[in-house]
């Protein structure tokens, strides 16, 4: 394992373990409001002697805590997001690419309308319509990025089933779900990954950028991208504010695209073309 | 070519055929619009007459068959809010947006390659480090984030640009340069593995010991076909670009279709929204096309089929 792939793993453990041990890891209660304390800035004595280590928002919050249980957001939805994409688009991916004509062209066709439409704008209305909710949040990003998991499952698929063993299979009366799963899947983990991992950093992003839109996280849930939108009117008084989020977004993103590059990296040149 | 260029063409419109079902779909899912629109004191008479007047009282079909009729005649119908058409509003937001697109990818490209090349040739030294340095941030740092970021350092802190509005070239700056470091991140590694794959290649061993001067070799020749993939990934970035349009002119208050959108969105202005969303759809879409038509008169080995 590579610097890459050690320091990827360990900024997602440390979001891991900040999203599974929130409530005993964070200093104070991440709603609790003290209006006394507003906008304190990092290292203000707090109450119950706590340091205040990354200063408090306009209604005196603690940011440092409001940061610790942002990551579940965080975490629940790029997982969950891209978990569910990976579930619908993989199979209609391999449907298009063993199912016969129909099917291709059918999930080529659906893939090429939904990602002809930019994601944030598509996003954008998905959630005004469904409403600001982390389900929802993992329903829009899955509504469209299927699409992404579907387009490289099926070329994957075109060059794998040309291979003999796929032949194989057939003549051996073995059923085409069954190669599928045992056979061609298997063969297919390493791209996906690869993809997921991409995926995954993506979805970090655009929660976050929907939550500063307000279309996000619902309003009382902490979150970065909520975050950065509340500290956004305080930015020329409180700098802190937008820091501490902007930096949790982007350590996260970094580890997924990090473990992303180290997986490619251990399989090249085989994803040279297919995986961007 | 040409029957390649009318396939795609067709693919097109079935692509915006499908995009138009899919914003219907939506607007069916939005709700009833009337409650938006009207004072919450309104009458049970006034909210009927609402619908009528926008046409929802309709059977479903109809009004999607009159969406598509009105739309090939260039009708997107009229703006709840501004109670005009909507596709003029657009179109008026349009060439912000563009501006800044543009001026994004050109500050993206005109950066990324020569520190992609630079990268190549000193691979390993702290040019390489600095620029996959540059690199992760870039693609890592929110737009969002590192807009709130630039406009605390240069705007409130320098008093060197302005934060806000498109007055003057000044206010460009900002916004383009934020929206395209990620575009600068992604054409610079694809830059820099592209040129490393090329220099690697026994023709350019052949023209360097054929003595042709180091400038000719790099940038006639290695960065020439190096270009193919990098053409590609200019044209994706550009669909990014818009979309990161909506977030980066909501940071600026950038009078784009961007900021349009989102306000749209809020107000739940759907015949704007959708107008929005097809006119950035066609605009993708033609790029793409225009981009594989360049790829290809770039490298005679792809084929067009």
């Amino acid at each position: 394992m590579n610097a890459k792939g050690i320091a990827g793993l360990a900024i997602l453990a440390v979001v891991a373990i900040a999203a599974l041990f929130a409530f005993w890891i964070s200093p104070f209660d991440p709603n609790e409001q003290d209006i006394l304390q507003s906008l304190a800035p990092p290292l203000t004595p707090g109450e119950g002697g706590l340091l205040h280590l990354l200063g408090t928002d306009r209604l005196g919050q603690d940011v440092l805590s409001r940061v610790i249980y942002g990551s579940r957001v965080s975490l629940i939805v790029a997982l969950g997001a891209v978990g569910v994409s990976a579930l619908v688009g993989i199979p209609l991916g391999l449907a298009a690419g063993f199912g016969g004509r129909v099917p291709e062209s059918l999930v080529l066709v659906a893939t090429d309308i939904v990602l002809s439409i930019p994601f944030v704008l598509l996003a954008l209305v998905l959630m005004a319509v469904l409403g600001a909710s982390l389900v929802n949040l993992i329903i829009a990003f899955a509504l469209v990025r299927w699409a992404q998991f579907a387009r490289i499952t099926y070329s994957l698929s075109l060059e794998i089933r040309e291979k003999e063993y796929v032949l194989v299979c057939r003549a051996a009366g073995i059923s085409l779900i069954r190669t599928l799963i045992v056979h061609v899947l298997p063969n297919m983990v390493g791209p996906l990954m690869v993809v997921a991992t991409l995926e995954l950093a993506y979805a970090i992003l655009m929660e976050a950028g929907l939550s500063f839109l307000g279309l996000g996280a619902p309003p009382e849930t902490p979150s970065w991208g909520g975050m950065l939108q509340e500290g956004r009117s305080d930015l020329d008084v409180a700098w802190w504010l937008t820091t501490a989020p902007g930096i949790a977004i982007m350590l996260t993103a970094i580890g997924y695209n990090f473990i992303g590059d180290w997986i490619r990296d251990r399989l090249d040149p085989r994803l040279q073309g297919i995986v961007r | 070519m040409t029957a390649y260029v009318i396939r795609r063409v067709m693919m097109l419109f079935v692509t915006l055929l499908g995009v138009m079902t899919v914003l219907f779909v939506l607007r069916t899912q939005i709700g009833d619009p009337t409650i938006f629109l009207l004072p919450p004191d309104a009458t049970e008479q006034a909210r009927l007459d609402l619908l009528r007047q926008l046409g929802l009282d309709r059977p479903l079909m109809e009004q999607f068959w009159s969406f598509l009729g009105n739309a090939v005649t260039g009708d997107l119908g009229r703006s709840w809010r501004y109670d005009s058409p909507a596709l003029p509003v657009v179109l008026e937001a349009f060439p912000a947006t563009l501006l800044l697109a543009f001026s994004a990818l050109s500050f993206g490209v005109l950066t990324a390659i020569p520190l992609g090349v630079a990268a190549a040739l000193r691979r390993d030294t702290w040019v390489d480090t600095f620029a996959s340095g540059l690199a992760v941030i870039g693609q890592a740092m929110p737009v969002y984030w590192s807009g709130l970021l630039f406009i605390l350092l240069f705007s409130t802190t320098l008093r060197w640009l302005p934060s806000m509005g498109a007055e003057g070239w000044l206010a460009l700056i900002l916004p383009a340069v934020t929206l395209g470091l990620n575009t600068m991140a992604r054409i610079m590694r694809i830059t820099r593995s592209s040129m490393l794959d090329v220099l690697g290649q026994d023709f350019v061993r052949t023209i360097r010991a054929k003595g042709l001067p180091e400038r000719i070799v790099l940038f006639k020749h290695a960065l020439r076909n190096a270009a193919v993939p990098i053409v590609a990934l200019v044209g994706l970035q550009l669909g990014s670009l818009l979309g990161g349009a909506v977030l980066i002119e909501t940071v600026f208050s950038w009078p784009g279709v961007g900021r349009l959108a989102v306000n749209a969105v809020y107000s739940r202005d759907f015949p704007l929204v959708q107008a929005v969303a097809l006119l950035v759809t066609i605009t993708f879409s033609m790029v793409n096309l225009a981009v594989d038509l360049i790829a290809a008169s770039l490298n005679p080995q792809i084929r067009l089929d």
